[in-house]
């Protein structure tokens, strides 16, 4: 049975040329209300008893066919069609269009990351800032040579421009009233009236401290070298050197190989194959007595760093300036911050 | 400071390091060597000449010609020097030798040469051009070095090196409480102890004095800034410049030879550490007395500046007025010069802070007053006058010590110091034990008092000002060990939350959302200039001035962030980049003598759209902070156009502002496009957020979507259509969503076609298609009446 009308619908399929005709051919066999297919079934049910099932087999058969060759002709119809949309796989995607986030706060964002990671509180504090929590508090007092180190800008009213971010760890302590144990790292902007290749008269800082019974230099030594691996994505090479600040005692300045030149001198580390990223020691008890703390009970560690070097160690930026100059062709690079 | 190798070796027995291991042993526990000057190599091709005979130059008159001899050969060599003289033995370079050009600082082949006509085989040099001069000794002179003192025919053609110590300069950058790393001695002393060497120093004393009383009477009047006033009068003075030794020491060093009197002082002082002066006694009128300055007294220094003091400097004044700064600089008028006889010379300790204070306020800074603001050990004194005399008499064999002054204010007794084991463990996390730190601690040259099984009593060497507490005995054994050999141990601390505030803790989140929506974080100098303030239009008086700024260029902190976006909006124009920056800081806004430090949130763009992006933008971040209270309401601001300008306001509170910057602003800070920005605060933006939001279930029943699209005039702005259409919309209406607007062909002028989509729902039920096509007729009669809107 159906043989005649397979035939004609196959003769109908091989005409098909574009999706109205495939359509006419759906419409006309298999079409819901009136499709060939349809009624051949509806007629199944119409037959007596005993006839039905050999009837629905030859109509399920013809049924199958029409749907199989079909399925084939609107496939071929499919893929002709896509062949007509010209694709050129070799054309750059549409990426929408995307900005990007500054590298130092890059940097400052993947110092909170590494520290609060650790357990410690990060902080943030005012840029302009009282005498004693800048210098008085960390054992600096007026006509003190190391003042000199850090030459500052100054405020109506005998304020100060923070030249460190210790300042803000300063505050906090002060602030919270807090015994032990302390964990804080500050970030933000500093200031100095110093400009060159190495120094910005505005630049950022990250500040340490941790405060508690038994906290030693040698807890500081393993901190930062965790710390900073972390937060530069390298294994570094750390070095302790004896120094002065007068906050720290012991205090020691805190260099990292000089990664634009390996280790073998370049313009940036002056030849001495080594950055200095900062000072760092164990806080001096005049300092834990200033803030609140007795130096009998506990001791700890403070550093110090800024944000700018490590950032110019790792991506070998050699100029400070470039940082402020926001110049698009230096910002665009940092699009894509490090995985 | 810059020492001398063969200097430092005078005081050290069996001292013998390599530069780079000296350095790297200074660097990691003493003291950081900026720079290590070894000139044994390139000195190499320096030869000793002997002028032989000298000629005129014949087109020059300040030119002469030398013939030279080598020893082998002979060089005919034009020279502008005016010190040289047939028999004069000299440094001498070849061409191919290595020279300091002295306008570029840099080293330098030398080529063979014509000067005015004449060939030039050579080079007759001076010791700036070979850097045997460093510093303020390296000004050129114009001076060749004579090498007569040292050289004999035998050097001739011999490289100099044979006849000059050339040994390395290390410059040393001596931390601020290290004073006694100030002089040769002090370094040798602190290399002997990290090397385990003997330190050694020759035993000098002073004759006894002709008189017992001091030609004139010396008085302290502010006893408490002068622990100690001590100097020796010496007559028979006669002028002489100092032997070539010690001019080139001194000149190594950094210190310009002036004659024997003044180059023993400075000497004595790079020597032992203690700064001295020399005064020519007879110009001194009746008495010295030393005392605090008034303000605005003046006094004419050596080097004839003539300053006006500020009070409370330390001056010594004698019967005419004031002849000296003391531990800064000596007075003009009894200087030493080629007519002295008799000098007094002044070895002092003066109040490192005042010292310090009046150097700062005059900007004068010497060799002496770097010393006294660190601190001179008064037990220097004594070494300082001993080897003071014993140069100059040795030198100048007229020279008698007629008689001493030695004024002493009671010292406090010498610091004493309790090191507990356990506490220098606790503190570096070492494992040391009492007979370590002991041994390290005498090694330095600390005195053992008192020891029992756990704490020593130390008394610190006189010269170390610098230890006075346990935590500074500690730092020196942790330094001698090298705190490269302390372990490194993770500390071991209760775990707890660590807290930080939502401005901190939001920010990563805020940074991505706007960076995501193509913002460009920048980041500026928070200074700003008069002439910026002007373009803005704003007053200085809001305005924050540094009280010492580095420049006018960077005199005023910033009190407003938009239009210094816009200024750097200019150059990434230049670029051919479109700007589309934020920032993120801290404004300063200057309230009389108060002030308030604002974190801002600050953003710009360009282009037709620009306002779009903007509101966008603000849009984008309130959505991702969850904040939904706030509204968008017209307002002014000095930088945005009026009728484009809204303020983000909850309640009667504003947040910020965004808007059309105005064009003749914009025009004025070199933006000639259509650019729009914001300024919000940021911790108000923050303290807005909430940490949570409410659950909403989501429709049960199919909702309705229609699209109407309206001609309307084109003044009629979106808020007002909506308006209407919520009033109007009856009680199913949940959304109403403007999507497209267009005006021109077919359009008739004036008219503008909106596009907008509403949405019908309720909470019980599905609706019927024709309650929300009775809506929309509702809406579209009501736009009719009040604009004559018609359907499209």
């Amino acid at each position: 049975m159906y043989e005649k009308e397979i035939e004609q619908a196959k003769e109908q399929l091989r005409k098909i040329d574009s999706p109205q005709t495939l359509e006419e051919f759906r419409v006309r066999w298999l079409g819901r209300k009136d499709g060939m297919v349809t009624q051949a079934m509806k007629k199944i049910a119409e037959l007596p008893k005993q006839e039905r099932a050999e009837a629905g087999q030859s109509a399920n058969r013809f049924k199958s066919i029409i749907e199989t060759e079909f399925e084939l002709v609107k496939q071929q119809l499919e893929q002709a069609t896509h062949k007509q949309t010209v694709v050129d796989p070799t054309w750059p995607g549409t990426v929408p269009p995307s900005g990007s986030i500054h590298p130092v706060t890059q940097m400052i964002f993947k110092i909170w990351e590494v520290f609060s990671d650790m357990n410690f509180k990060i902080c943030e504090g005012p840029e302009i800032e009282t005498d004693w929590n800048n210098f008085e508090a960390l054992n600096v007092p007026k006509h003190h040579p190391a003042r000199d180190m850090q030459d500052t800008f100054y405020t109506p009213g005998g304020f100060l421009l923070r030249t460190h971010t210790t300042a803000t760890n300063a505050r906090v302590i002060l602030g919270e009233q807090r015994k032990s144990p302390i964990r804080i790292l500050s970030t933000g902007k500093c200031y100095r009236r110093d400009s060159s290749l190495r120094h910005s008269p505005m630049f950022h800082q990250f500040d340490g401290v941790m405060i508690d019974k038994d906290i030693s230099m040698s807890n500081l030594k393993w901190t930062l070298e965790v710390a900073l691996s972390k937060t530069l994505e390298q294994e570094i090479k750390v070095r302790l050197r004896y120094s002065y600040f007068p906050f720290v005692e012991p205090g020691a300045e805190f260099d990292v190989t000089c990664t634009i030149c390996a280790g073998s001198g370049c313009a940036v580390c002056k030849h001495s194959g080594w950055l200095e990223l900062g000072g760092c020691g164990m806080l001096h008890p005049n300092v834990l007595r200033n803030l609140g703390l007795d130096p009998k009970e506990v001791q700890g560690w403070a550093f110090g760093f800024g944000i700018e070097r490590p950032m110019m160690i790792k991506h070998r930026i050699p100029n400070i300036r470039l940082f402020f100059d926001n110049d698009p062709r230096f910002l665009s690079q940092f699009q894509a911050p490090s995985v | 400071m810059k020492v001398i190798q063969s200097w430092l070796a005078d005081y050290i027995l069996r001292f013998n390091i390599s530069p780079e291991k000296l350095s790297a042993l200074l660097t990691a526990r003493a003291v950081e060597v900026d720079e290590v000057l070894d000139l044994k190599d390139k000195l190499q091709s320096i030869v000793v000449g002997k002028i032989l005979t000298m000629e005129k130059h014949p087109n020059a008159a300040r030119l002469r010609v030398a013939k030279v001899s080598l020893g082998a050969k002979r060089l005919s060599i034009v020279c502008g020097a005016p010190n040289i003289y047939a028999g004069m033995y000299v440094a001498v370079a070849q061409p191919g030798a290595h020279v300091v050009d002295m306008q570029s600082g840099e080293w330098k082949q030398l080529e063979a040469a014509t000067i005015r006509g004449v060939a030039s085989e050579g080079m007759i040099v001076g010791a700036d051009e070979l850097a045997l001069a460093t510093g303020a000794a390296a000004q050129n002179e114009r001076l060749v070095m004579d090498l007569t003192e040292v050289a004999k025919d035998t050097h001739v053609g011999k490289s100099i090196v044979s006849v000059l110590d050339v040994s390395p300069v290390y410059d040393l950058d001596v931390l601020a409480n290290r004073p006694d790393l100030m002089s040769h001695r002090g370094v040798a002393k602190e290399i002997a102890g990290l090397l385990k060497l003997k330190y050694t120093e020759p035993t000098l004393s002073l004759p006894k004095a002709r008189s017992k009383k001091a030609p004139i009477t010396i008085q302290i009047q502010a006893k408490r800034l002068v622990p100690r006033y001590a100097g020796l009068v010496l007559s028979g003075v006669k002028f002489q410049p100092s032997p070539l030794w010690m001019q080139h020491r001194l000149r190594r060093a950094g210190i310009r030879p002036i004659n024997l009197v003044v180059d023993v002082t400075n000497y004595v002082m790079l020597d032992v550490g203690q700064p001295l002066h020399a005064f020519d006694l007879d110009k001194v009128v009746k008495f010295m007395r030393v005392r605090e300055s008034k303000k605005g007294e003046k006094l004419m220094t050596l080097d004839g500046k003539q300053h006006e003091l500020p009070p409370g400097a330390i001056v010594i004044e004698d019967g005419s007025g004031l002849i000296d700064l003391a531990g800064i600089m000596g007075g003009q008028s009894s200087m030493i010069t080629d007519q002295t006889q008799r000098i007094f010379i002044q070895a002092a300790v003066f109040s490192p802070e005042r010292v310090r204070m009046t150097s700062r306020a005059l900007g004068h800074r010497t060799e002496a007053s770097g010393r006294y603001e660190k601190g001179v050990s008064p037990v220097l004194v004594d070494q300082a006058l001993q080897l003071a005399y014993d140069l100059l008499h040795r030198l100048m064999p007229s020279v008698q010590l007629e008689s001493m002054v030695d004024i002493k204010q009671p010292v406090s007794a010498p610091v004493q110091v309790v090191i507990r084991t356990a506490k220098t463990n606790s503190l570096l996390g070492s494992r040391v034990t009492p007979q370590q730190i002991e041994t390290v601690i005498k090694t330095l040259g600390f005195t053992v008092l008192k020891k029992t099984q756990d704490s020593l009593k130390v008394r610190p060497p006189l010269h170390r000002l610098d230890v006075k507490i346990e935590e500074d005995v500690i730092e020196e054994v942790g330094r001698y060990m090298d705190y490269n050999s302390l372990p490194k141990t993770g500390p071991v601390l209760q775990l707890e939350p660590a807290p930080t505030t939502d401005a901190i803790r939001l920010r990563p989140m805020i940074f991505s959302t706007l960076a995501t929506a193509g913002w460009t974080e920048v980041m500026q100098l928070s200074f700003t200039n008069a002439q910026h303030i002007k373009l803005t239009g704003k007053t200085e008086k809001e305005y924050m001035r540094l009280v010492n700024p580095m420049s006018e260029d960077q005199a005023f902190m910033r009190s407003e962030l938009l239009s210094t976006l816009v200024t750097l909006a200019k150059k990434h124009l230049r670029l051919g980049t479109t700007p589309k920056i934020f920032e993120l800081a801290k404004v300063f806004i200057a309230q009389g003598t108060d002030w308030a430090e604002i974190p801002h949130l600050a953003g710009m763009t360009v282009g037709k759209d620009s306002f779009a992006q903007v509101k966008g933008g603000a849009e984008a971040l309130l959505k991702r902070l969850h904040i939904d209270q706030v509204r968008f309401e017209p307002a002014t601001h000095w930088a945005f156009y009026p009728d484009t300008c809204l303020s983000l306001k909850l309640g009667k509170e504003s947040i910020g502002t965004i808007g059309q910057i105005n064009p003749e602003l914009a025009k004025q800070l070199g933006v000639d496009q259509p650019c729009a920005g914001f300024e919000l605060s940021y911790d108000q933006l923050i303290h807005l957020t909430s940490p949570r939001f409410a659950y909403q279930d989501i429709p049960v029943f199919p909702n309705i979507i229609l699209d109407i699209s309206v001609i309307i005039p084109e003044n009629i702005q979106w808020k007002a259509v909506e308006e209407v259409v919520r009033n109007f919309g009856g009680e199913f209406l949940s959304e109403v969503k403007p999507f497209d607007i267009y005006t021109g062909d077919p359009i008739p002028k004036g008219k503008k076609n909106l596009a907008f989509r509403v949405e019908f729902q309720a909470k019980d039920r599905t609706l019927e298609m024709s309650e929300a096509e009775n809506a929309r007729t509702q809406i579209v009669a009501q736009l009719n009446q009040k604009w004559g809107a018609n359907l499209r």
